[in-house]
């Protein structure tokens, strides 16, 4: 530090010193007459004192009420001492927290309400969420109290993003599409205003709208307010709204500010109105934007945007409308800025949409320019063939200047850390000299705070907002900047908005989901390339698009030159991929669809089958096991029960079959098998079953057929071939029948003498005595001692006959 | 600094007085983050971070509300001064009892600790209060951590005479007679720690 660096710095410091020693000792020196003093260094001490005064209002902040804690606060005599019939003591603030409703669900005030003493009956509260393409909308409607005639209904904390469709007591108060107008309809009249301000009465910071009488007692309709409701409230005839900002409304007395000598009203915008003004003291013109200071939101706002301010005043771009001074007078704060001669680009804009297409875009903008106000011709306004003027090529040459130098400024201030975060057309002034200028830098971040809790500016224009801008505002960062400025030229080149909406909230719902309108199809003229630049910087994801305003500008640049551009055009599977990313559900849902219509029928039946199935075998589980308790009659039912539900069961049908054979019920037997056959021709159990009932029958014919069908399936079933022979034995086919026992024996393990001592029996009924002894031999070899007695004697009978015969 | 009226406040500590259960989830929704920072403010960084990782404010808060009962508003700065004093009292003495029990919650957690994730998890605040619209104190949480740094950076004797001024509310005549010392010296005393104050805000970035 250089000596005389030093002593300046001495001289701040005591200056500075001096300074909060008189605040100290309870005296209000003015900061602006304190300063005149140094006048070397008046900018530095203005800046050590605000940074000062910027600590109090920080220590304030912690030990001083704070109304945005109770989402503002309703006035003490709104719900204490008032009237309220006679439960006066048991008054409890109706708090309704709507991160807990669900949404969709219709909510009856007399269920979440525990207000005694506040009346309610009968309404309905409904949260509408989700449905709408843009998160966070949510929608009550129908809110009303009815009945007696100290009827309040307060509701603190009411946390919507964007909520829109209040109902109270005959209001309805509607948001116009651009320019914040609103339509306020009281008891069916409706009135068009351009600001709340308008609407009759404003009191304090509250707007009190005064119904007709009456309304008491039968209050209902609609209210529809975008943007949030922190809380409101309506008592008796009045409509209390708090936290919507009166702007100051351009038919009231200009407020005195000194310092500065109002002139007139340039302008109206949803936090205040701008004047020019003559700053007295400089002896210059100023754009003096005052704000009425009377919610504590403001304060708020004013907070961030004096913060801003500071570094603002630092900083010159040849593209910024520089801010010279903020104060506070009264209930005013308020901020200097220079006066630009020109004409904003919404007007420009506005012109040029007026005009007839034979005109060029080029010549209506040199005339705006040239008589610094929009052209409003009213006798093209209703004319159908005036759709605006011709995008001419000089027109985009020279628009795409003023972007290009907004870019700029824009660049300029987000290396500073500063995001403008309200980049639109109204925004841009283009001064005599064409040069384009940004205002309201700095306050933009504060008025984001404004727009997104409830002003017609924004709800006006939403337009330009980023999609992320409009889902977690306080997150977005410089690239949020970048597509609004696309917007902005978007529309500049097409005339159109990037979404257009009849409804704010289908504009939100399209710039957070829906494509964008390619440029070229409002303007075929354009060249791809302005179609790329254009979506590339409209993408939906800050990530991808262009990442600085400063690459953007130098795309738009690029095309201006026929240079190659950056910006890629994005391919059909990239689209659908983001489509996808974007709105996967709604993506999923679609194909899922699609899947179920070509899959419908079959998927259906065979749910419906399996379904069916899992029954059946139940029943026919409880069939098996009453089978194996002997309760037949029992199974019958249970089997009956399986094959009715599924009627292809052939298992269940062969069961019934079993069941009515055990109970010798041969005929119903007979039926079942020849059912589960039906179903499954290769069920040999059945055929088995088939023969022995016919076999009981003594119908041999039909049980040797039987048999013979079980054995061409299965022909490993031993009790079916000595089935078959004892069938044969019936219809006394002995060499069939022996036939049929020698396939027995032909089983390899098969060494039962009983069987073998049949034969033999067999073979002496058919006469051949030979083979029953050979077999009757047999048997006595496999037999046990005491069976071996009983077969000799046999065998000893056999050999006599064999020996009669001879 | 002028005392403000809160007939919010008031009415919620009239209906906590009374059992009001839910009157004191708002008194804790609405005060919380407030509180906490006065807490923050006025201790020092070492156990500020203590406070932080131990996640004592919530309960702190809670025990703090239950005993209103001893309590009649008069203003903000009142109740907000009371509240935090028993928080911080609380905080202090379970501090003191984690070094009793000879366990370094240093080494259990890092002493700065994430304030992103501790600016969420708040008393009785089950969900962060909606960020499209922090309240006043929310919206300067940026600003709030800069003056905390810039007043971990002042001198002892300085830093008290700010905490004793700007949050415990007291006349430079009612310092002057705590620290024993004439009204004047105080207010110079002041005055240079405003100074001083401010140039170490101004540093931080």
């Amino acid at each position: 530090m250089t000596k005389s660096e030093n002593n300046s710095e001495n001289i701040i410091e005591q200056a500075v010193q001096q300074f909060v020693e008189a605040q100290l000792q309870g005296q209000k020196p003015n900061i602006d007459e304190f300063v005149k003093q140094y006048p070397e260094f008046e900018s530095q001490i203005r800046l050590r004192l605000q940074n000062l005064d910027e600590i109090d209002s920080l220590f304030d902040c912690l030990m001083q009420a704070d109304d945005s804690n109770f989402g503002d606060a309703i006035n003490e005599h709104n719900l204490v001492g008032q009237e309220f019939g006679e439960n006066k003591e048991n008054i409890v603030p109706t708090v309704v927290d709507f991160e807990d409703l669900i949404p969709g669900t219709t909510y009856n005030l007399n269920d979440s309400f525990t207000a005694s003493g506040v009346q309610i009956t009968g309404e309905e509260f409904f949260y509408y969420g989700g449905s709408s393409a843009a998160e966070g909308f949510a929608r009550v409607e129908n809110i009303g109290v009815s009945g007696g005639t100290n009827n309040e209904l307060a509701i603190h904390n009411l946390n919507l993003n964007f909520d829109f469709g209040t109902t109270l007591g005959g209001l309805t108060l509607q948001y116009g599409e651009f320019g914040g107008n609103i339509n306020v309809e009281i008891n069916g009249d409706l009135i068009n205003v351009d600001n709340f301000a308008d609407i009759p009465k404003t009191v304090g910071g509250t707007i009190v709208s005064t119904l007709d009488e009456g309304i008491p007692g039968k209050s209902s309709g609609a209210m529809f307010i975008v943007g949030k409701i922190n809380s409101f409230k309506i008592g008796g005839q009045e409509l209390w709204i708090d936290n919507i900002v009166p702007s100051i409304a351009p038919n009231q007395q200009s407020p005195t500010i000194p310092k500065f000598k109002i002139l007139r009203q340039i302008g109206q915008g949803g936090m205040g109105a701008v004047f020019l003004a003559k700053q007295i003291s400089l002896n210059r013109y100023v754009a003096l934007k005052i704000i009425s200071d009377v919610s504590k939101t403001q304060n708020k706002s004013l907070e961030r945007f004096k913060r801003e301010a500071k570094i603002m005043a630092k900083i010159s771009h040849p593209n910024i409308v520089p801010i010279y001074e903020v104060g506070q007078q009264g209930p005013y704060s308020y901020f200097a800025m220079e006066y630009v001669e020109g004409v904003s680009l919404d007007k420009i804009l506005q012109s040029i949409r007026n005009v007839p297409s034979n005109e060029k875009a080029s010549g209506v903008m040199h005339k705006c320019l040239e008589s610094q106000a929009g052209i409003y011709d009213k006798s093209f306004l209703n004319d159908e063939s005036s759709k605006g003027a011709e995008i001419d090529t000089e027109y985009i040459f020279e628009i795409s200047k003023i972007i290009i130098g907004i870019a700029s400024a824009l660049g300029y201030a987000h290396k500073k850390g500063i995001l403008h975060r309200d980049v639109k057309p109204s925004n841009i002034l283009i001064a005599s000299d064409g040069t384009a200028k940004l205002v309201d830098f700095g306050l933009a971040k504060a008025e984001t705070q404004q727009t997104i809790t409830l002003t017609g500016e924004f709800f006006g224009t939403p337009n330009y907002v980023s999609p992320e801008q409009i889902r977690k505002p306080e997150i977005v960062d410089h690239r949020s900047d970048v597509y609004s400025l696309a917007a902005t030229y978007y529309e500049c080149l097409t005339l159109h908005l990037p979404f257009e909406g009849n409804t704010v909230n289908e504009t939100l719902a399209g710039i957070l989901s829906h494509d964008v309108t390619p440029p070229k199809k409002h303007s075929p003229r354009l060249s791809t390339d302005f179609n790329t630049v254009l979506l590339h910087a409209l993408e939906k994801s800050p990530e991808d698009r262009y990442q600085t305003v400063a690459e953007f500008a130098a795309d738009i640049g690029n095309v201006l030159d026929f240079k190659p551009i950056k910006a890629k055009r994005s391919s059909i599977t990239q689209r659908t991929y983001k489509t996808l990313r974007r709105n996967p559900l709604k993506v999923v849902a679609v194909g899922v669809i699609l899947l179920l219509v070509v899959l419908g029928v079959i998927l259906s039946s065979i749910y419906i089958q399996k379904r069916n199935w899992d029954i059946s075998r139940e029943f026919y589980t409880s069939g098996i096991r009453r089978y194996e308790l002997n309760d037949l009659p029992g199974a019958i039912k249970f089997f009956e029960k399986a094959v009715k539900i599924n009627p292809n069961f052939a298992e269940s049908y062969y069961n019934i079959g079993e069941c009515y054979y055990s109970l010798k019920k041969y005929n119903e037997a007979i039926e079942a098998y020849n059912n589960a056959i039906s179903i499954d021709p290769d069920h040999a159990a059945s055929y088995w079953g088939l023969g022995l009932s016919y076999y009981e029958l003594e119908d041999f014919k039909e049980a040797v057929d039987s048999y013979k069908n079980s054995i061409k399936i299965d022909s490993n079933n031993i009790e079916t071939h000595l089935g078959l022979g004892d069938s044969y034995l019936g219809l006394n086919l002995y060499e069939e029948a022996i036939h049929s026992y020698r396939q027995i024996c032909k089983f390899t393990d098969y060494k039962d003498h009983s069987y073998i001592a049949l034969l033999a029996v067999v073979y002496a009924k058919a006469g051949n005595f030979e083979e029953a002894i050979k077999c009757q031999k047999e048997a006595i070899d496999l037999a046990d001692d005491e069976t071996k007695t009983e077969y000799k004697k046999r065998l000893e009978a056999y050999e006599a006959h064999k020996h009669w015969r001879e | 600094m002028e005392n403000t009226f809160n007939h919010q406040t008031q009415r919620l500590v009239t209906l906590a007085k009374s059992g009001d259960e839910h009157a004191l989830e708002q008194l804790c929704q609405t005060h919380g983050e407030q509180v906490r920072r006065i807490i923050r403010m006025r201790m020092g960084p070492e156990l500020r971070s203590k406070m932080e990782s131990m996640d004592l404010v919530q309960d702190a808060f809670i025990s703090a509300l239950r005993s209103l009962d001893n309590f009649t508003y008069k203003n903000e700065g009142d109740f907000l001064r009371w509240i935090s004093k028993i928080a911080e009292n609380r905080i202090r003495d379970n501090v003191d009892k984690i070094h009793a029990n000879k366990r370094d919650i240093r080494k259990e957690k890092p002493l700065i600790t994430n304030r992103t994730n501790t600016q969420n998890t708040f008393v009785g605040v089950n969900s962060p209060i909606d960020a499209t619209t922090p309240s006043l104190i929310i919206s300067k949480r940026e600003d709030l951590n800069k003056l905390e740094k810039a007043m971990d950076k002042l001198k002892s004797e300085d830093k008290e005479v700010i905490k004793l001024t700007k949050i415990d509310g007291l006349s430079c005549k009612q310092v002057a007679e705590k620290m024993g010392k004439t009204t004047d010296a105080t207010r110079m005393l002041l005055s240079r720690a405003i100074m001083a104050l401010g140039k170490s805000f101004e540093n931080i970035e």
